[in-house]
């Protein structure tokens, strides 16, 4: 595996003030600031996947957070865009999502993938690192918020 | 800003965690042992050996049993009637046969008459199935005409009984087609192995005479079954050689000669004794005697001549190892080899169920010692023994008859464990094998495969097709099926890739245990991911009308030990998987078979 959760952290897109009250408007506005990255070959394409990969079951895993992925060749390396809500979107009756992790990986990169998913699930389920994460007030502060050096 | 604490409602898809820690043990273990089908075949090769060695130690000790209530007398099947007056040695032979034809007859009645007991045709042509019933009625006839006398041997029905064990295994534990007739083929190894206190000449006599093959695909799990067998039945009986003799070694080179000489009379003689088998059995199916009365008649023979000669009952064992003795004069032993040869070819000729196996090694024990005899008249200067040129006349008439010098070598070596005298043996054996196929293509065997269609191995291979040994219905979970599924799947089924398709059954990849094994200990991993995102989608697959010489060509460029096989290349929905073994296993079959064939 050539990639760390840390390097992914410190090359991700970030969205800290997501403007979307619905779910999937909100998926597309993440999409949409990772549109930019060179890594994003075919943005629509990539839009599709992870909408599909929703629809066939939540990424949510409660506590606020959720995880669209896709794993799709329309990125052509792994690419992780991070999406905050301070008002939360709602999914469901009662759940709000504050936190969306979006994921990109191509085909062929199963492992790192779940390497990745394994981090930040595992960390952001932490009550103090969760909180840290709602309060960062800039991408740097947020992945400082992981244990990584922004640097 | 309101965020609710992550810990307070943990959502999503709960897995056990039980089921996680069962998965990396069995990862854990599957990196150590890895056990693939082949080594799978292994362990059940050696619960064949274990099971096929009982019912040979319980065949053995029914028929002894038997015997004692035919002749009132324990030490030995000759030694037993020898003891008894001369009417009672004409008519137990007889009656023995009538019962043994009886329970033929009536065993016959109540089954269906379309299906072969015959192991052979299991393993070389069949599916791999023994009938149960029609096995143990051709036992119980085996068992009658065993106990009472006929000139027979035990290890035909020890290997039947262990071969349809071997069967109802195989059926048991549902292995496919080719491996089941290898797990057959084990039993019949057990069965010869433990008859014989022989695992290696057990292996070889399936592998040489059987499969024709000593390719270690299927030689291994034999090797596994013969040994496991012997272990069992000298825990039994004891360790000791079934035949005890004097070491015997070359005293000079040239005494070579002698035994080379040995060779090509044994070799010679060998056709003439099984074109007497046959001519034995045209004319008693002449007679068109219905089965009891046919076996009955074979018994008065035997009993007649055991009425001249009791060492003529019973299997030649007692016979031979007093020839190894050498506690015979030639006038005698030829007189005794000729009655001998007339009991056997009566009790063969008349239909008895049982093997010809230990009367070949009488006959050839008593060739050789009388040929030894002459030996010494000639070159009396020689410290040869006729003893000696005895035991090499045992593998020698063995090679020539059953046309498998390895086999003959290495039984002779093991009822011996006599090592001295391996280089004029094996010097023997071969040249006996070669004089025999001068003289006559076919051995003892020969008729049995040729009817049970070996040559047609070959045009039916060219025929087959992934279909025909593909397993349908494999285990697959749709692509929203949760990590904790997939890993359940994996911890209850032992295969390295685990199958996704989706809503309408097509195949949509494969999960790959490599991939997922180090994130086992992560339970986050399980809430968020699903078969899909987990599925290896340029995986392998083949269609069920591929050649198996294709489908061995797609295997080779593919490392997993199975590949799906899916209905069209349009549709790709699932139908089932091919194994590589399977594969394997019917490609060694069929290149085997070919000598056969021609």
């Amino acid at each position: 595996m050539s990639v760390s959760p840390a390097d992914v952290l410190k090359s991700a897109v970030f969205n800290l003030d997501i403007k979307a009250r619905q779910y999937h408007p909100a998926i597309r506005e993440l999409v949409e600031a990772a549109s930019g990255d060179s890594r994003v070959l075919d943005n629509e394409g990539f839009e599709r996947a992870v909408l599909l990969r929703e629809d066939e079951c939540s990424t949510s895993i409660g506590a606020g957070v959720s995880f669209p992925h896709a794993r799709t060749s329309c990125v052509s390396d792994l690419i992780l865009a991070v999406g905050r809500s301070k008002e939360g979107i709602p999914v469901g009756d009662d759940t709000r999502i504050h936190l969306l992790f979006l994921v990109g990986t191509p085909k062929t990169k199963i492992q790192e993938y779940l390497m990745v998913v394994g981090f930040l699930a595992r960390n952001v389920k932490q009550q103090p690192i969760f909180e840290a994460l709602i309060r960062a007030d800039s991408p740097e502060a947020f992945v400082k918020s992981f244990g990584v050096s922004a640097k | 800003m309101s965020a609710p604490a992550p810990d307070a409602a943990p959502a999503g898809p709960s897995v056990s965690q039980l089921v996680l820690r069962l998965l990396k043990v069995r990862v854990w273990l599957g990196e150590i042992i890895r056990p693939n089908e082949v080594q799978v075949t292994l362990f059940w090769a050696g619960i064949i050996g274990f099971i096929g060695a009982w019912s040979s130690i319980l065949f053995r000790l029914a028929s002894d049993f038997l015997n004692f209530l035919f002749t009132q007398k324990h030490g030995g099947y000759a030694a037993g009637f020898g003891a008894l007056s001369w009417w009672q040695r004409l008519i137990i032979p007889a009656i023995g046969g009538l019962l043994a034809g009886m329970s033929l007859s009536l065993g016959e009645r109540f089954s269906r008459k379309t299906s072969s007991t015959d192991y052979m045709e299991a393993v070389v042509l069949g599916d791999g199935n023994v009938p149960v019933r029609l096995s143990l009625i051709k036992s119980l006839s085996a068992l009658f005409s065993i106990a009472s006398g006929a000139s027979i041997g035990r290890e035909g029905p020890l290997v039947q009984l262990s071969a349809m064990l071997a069967s109802a295994v195989g059926r048991l534990i549902k292995l496919p087609i080719p491996r089941r007739r290898l797990i057959v083929a084990c039993g019949a190894a057990a069965g010869i192995a433990s008859a014989y206190n022989a695992p290696i000449a057990g292996s070889l006599f399936v592998a040489e005479i059987v499969l024709g093959s000593l390719a270690m695909e299927s030689f291994g799990p034999l090797v596994f079954s013969s040994v496991v067998a012997t272990m069992t039945v000298r825990a039994f009986f004891g360790q000791n050689a079934l035949y005890k003799t004097a070491q015997f070694g070359l005293n000079s080179a040239w005494e070579i000669l002698p035994y080379c000489l040995l060779g090509l009379v044994c070799g010679a003689a060998a056709p003439f004794f099984l074109r007497g088998l046959k001519l034995s059995e045209k004319v008693f199916a002449l007679s068109k005697l219905p089965v009891p009365l046919r076996l009955a008649a074979g018994g008065l023979v035997v009993g007649v001549l055991a009425m001249l000669h009791p060492e003529v009952c019973g299997n030649g064992y007692t016979l031979a190892e007093s020839i190894l003795r050498g506690d015979w004069i030639w006038k005698s032993l030829l007189y005794i080899l000729v009655l001998k040869l007339l009991a056997t070819a009566a009790t063969f000729g008349s239909g008895a169920v049982g093997g010809v196996f230990t009367p070949t090694l009488c006959v050839g024990a008593s060739i050789g010692y009388l040929y030894g005899a002459g030996v010494d008249y000639v070159w009396h200067a020689t410290a040869l023994s006729p003893s000696a040129l005895a035991l090499v006349g045992m593998g020698a008439f063995l090679a020539a008859t059953t046309h498998a010098p390895i086999m003959a070598i290495i039984m002779i070596f093991e009822l011996t464990l006599d090592y001295q005298i391996i280089l004029p043996l094996m010097l023997c054996c071969v040249v006996a094998y070669y004089t025999s196929l001068g003289f006559e293509k076919k051995s003892i065997y020969s008729d049995a495969l040729r009817r049970k269609g070996g040559g047609l191995f070959e045009q039916q291979m060219a025929h087959l097709r992934v279909a025909d040994l593909m397993r349908e219905n494999p285990t697959s979970v749709p692509v929203t099926a949760s990590f904790g599924q997939v890993a359940q799947n994996f911890v209850t089924n032992h295969f390295n890739y685990l199958y996704v398709t989706d809503k309408d059954s097509r195949f949509a990849g494969a999960i790959s245990l490599h991939d997922i094994k180090s994130y086992l200990n992560q339970p986050e991993i399980a809430e968020i991911v699903t078969a899909r995102d987990l599925i290896r989608e340029e995986f392998t697959t083949i269609t069920p009308e591929v050649s198996l010489a294709e489908a061995l060509k797609t295997f080779s460029h593919h490392d997993a030990e199975r590949i799906p096989v899916v209905e069209n290349r349009t549709n790709q929905k699932l139908i089932g998987s091919i194994s590589k073994t399977d594969l394997i296993l019917s490609f060694a079959e069929s290149s085997s078979k070919e000598p056969a064939a021609a």
